[in-house]
């Protein structure tokens, strides 16, 4: 009963010191990347003149994106570097999409458009893409953003600096800002997602790019098979093999990108729910680091993943735990006498305000107008460990029940409420 | 074109960038909106309880006095402080020793110099179509594709 006690309570102050701790590493880590380089080599107003300019291919897939198609096509042909080509993929939709890829294909001289006869994924679309061109580097993006048109030349300047350098991934910003799920996920992509790899970065490893902006060297795709397809999230399953075979994956801050993300609670749902699966997919697919010395350096991005997994099923247990003690007293053993302790919910709160104002602080450089999503973003902190909490949770088992084979197929969520 | 200097992106039809006017939320949604927001406010003020209450407490109130002292509020946190938050940022002293010594190692220690630059006969390995194809294929403007069951490339052709 007592061992039972010392276990309960040690649960609880994991549930409670993780994401605490997590925090207070993401700010610091932060903090350390901003003044060590992104304050004076990522300043958005100094845009980069290059000493040479390899060719580069600005890829974007589409899958029934007739709505979007023409504007992210034309905003991809006023890309400020001299030598590039853009590749759109029509990955077969069934509306009006290849009728508008193919005209602007006929009007616009560096368009090349690629119709694949089935629906293949993602992955495979990307995979395609990169071997229909010779282009040194590919820049990809997705069908419904905007790329920033001086993004090329930030993410090749990184590429130029070194040759370890496998792909370097852009900051997406959000587009879709008219609900309160908008704007929550506008402090989301700041406080958590932006921190989050500006600290991995500091540590020199990244669990992921962002699929929506970034830029791969193709020697190093062909080095690693390029993208996988039967993952539900090639960006994470490309990042960790290329820095398996210890390419180095970095983060360009000043290579924007305008994304539309859901304003639905089951858009946002099922987005997250195949961004946490993705996430739990490359956990399985990538264990036998732990018997492999060489990735060693990839253990602590692998156990801080695990750990996120760990705390999401601990969390769950215990919110279960409290809920039924009013109703089953044998549960009372169990060291849950309430969800938000008054002095630690006094730490979490002020901590969660620190890290989105240092966050927004730090982004408001690239997106200007971020300042007026902070009072909304009050929700981010308890709404993002609970819907991480929920999707880990489901997630995980689907992972692991998930075959090799299948092939990693989705439909886009909602674009927000424009 | 947006009028920001620092971003730069091209718009249809007078699209704008940031998506901030709802267009069809009807007045109920956005009020439960709006009045969800306050909620997470409420939260967070109720987060903020002790914080709030010992300014109270100045002014005479004791809710602040029972939260600090009748529960032992001020013990737990000074033992937080003084047993357990020292792990937390020896986490982040890790982090910042870690990140020191890498920019000091990777100073002199310069890897893949001999990077290559991607070749057709590497990419020949991804997929079933031969030399002649993939080339030709690159030269095409439009081009139409199938795939295998493994999703490797086995057609390509101009598109008409």
């Amino acid at each position: 009963m007592v061992a039972l006690k010392y276990f309960s309570a040690f649960i609880y102050g994991f549930c409670f010191l993780y994401p605490l701790f997590m925090s207070w590493l993401w700010i610091t880590g932060s903090l350390f990347y901003w003044f060590r380089y992104e304050k004076k080599y990522s300043n958005p107003e100094q845009v980069p003149d290059l000493s040479i300019y390899p060719r580069i291919a600005l890829i974007a897939p589409f899958y029934n994106e007739e709505d979007n198609a023409e504007e992210t096509i034309l905003n991809l042909l006023e890309q400020n570097y001299p030598n590039f080509e853009v590749i759109a993929v029509n990955d077969c939709s069934r509306d009006n999409t290849a009728n508008i890829l193919n005209r602007l294909a006929h009007e616009r001289v560096n368009l090349r458009v690629i119709h694949h006869l089935q629906n293949e994924g993602k992955a495979v679309s990307l995979t395609t893409a990169a071997l229909l061109t010779d282009a040194e580097f590919l820049l990809c993006i997705d069908g419904d953003s905007l790329l920033d048109h001086n993004a090329a030349r930030w993410m090749v300047r990184q590429f130029m600096r070194s040759s370890r350098v496998g792909a370097v991934t852009g900051n997406p910003r959000i587009r879709t800002r008219s609900s309160l799920l908008g704007k929550i996920q506008v402090g989301e992509f700041s406080s958590i997602i932006g921190l989050i790899k500006r600290a991995q970065r500091t540590y020199g490893r990244l669990f992921t790019v962002s699929g929506v902006v970034a830029m791969f060297r193709k020697s190093a795709l062909e080095e690693v098979g390029f993208w996988s397809n039967e993952t539900l999230t090639e960006d994470i399953d490309i990042s960790w093999k290329l820095q398996i075979r210890h390419w180095e994956v970095r983060f360009e801050p000043a290579a924007t990108c305008w994304i539309l993300m859901p304003e639905t609670i089951l858009g946002l749902w099922s987005q997250r729910l195949r961004w946490a699966t993705g996430g739990a997919q490359a956990i399985v697919k990538f264990a036998n680091i732990w018997v492999n010395w060489k990735s060693r350096r990839m253990l602590p991005i692998f156990f801080e993943y695990a750990l996120s997994v760990i705390w999401s099923y601990a969390m769950l247990a215990t919110i279960a735990i409290y809920f039924l003690h009013f109703f089953i007293p044998a549960l009372d053993p169990f060291s849950v006498h309430g969800l938000i302790p008054e002095w630690s919910g006094l730490l979490i709160a002020t901590t969660s305000m620190v890290q989105i104002g240092i966050a927004m602080w730090i982004d408001a450089r690239y997106d200007k107008q971020i300042w007026r999503n902070y009072a909304f973003t009050i929700w981010y902190p308890i709404a993002f460990w609970i819907l991480s909490m929920l999707t880990t949770v489901v997630a995980f088992p689907k992972a692991i029940l998930r075959s090799n084979k299948v092939r990693g197929r989705w439909v886009s969520p909602d674009r927000g409420l424009q | 074109m947006s009028s920001e200097k620092n971003i730069q992106v091209t718009l249809l039809n007078d699209r704008p960038l940031i998506f901030k006017k709802v267009r069809h939320h009807s007045r109920s949604e956005l009020f439960i909106s709006l009045l969800t927001n306050a909620l997470g406010w409420a939260i967070w003020l109720y987060f903020w309880k002790v914080l709030l209450t010992s300014i109270a407490w100045y002014f005479g109130l004791r809710l602040a006095y029972d939260e600090w002292v009748i529960y032992g509020g001020w013990k737990a946190l000074v033992l937080f402080l003084e047993f357990t938050a020292p792990y937390g940022l020896a986490l982040c002293l890790v982090l910042w020793v870690w990140a020191i010594q890498d920019i000091w190692r990777f100073q002199k220690d310069i890897r893949r110099r001999d990077v290559r630059y991607p070749s057709i006969q590497a990419d020949l390995l991804w997929t079933t179509i031969s030399r002649q194809d993939l080339e030709k294929a690159r030269t095409e403007k439009i081009l139409e594709c199938a795939h295998d069951a493994n999703g490797e490339l086995s057609y390509v052709a101009p598109h008409n």
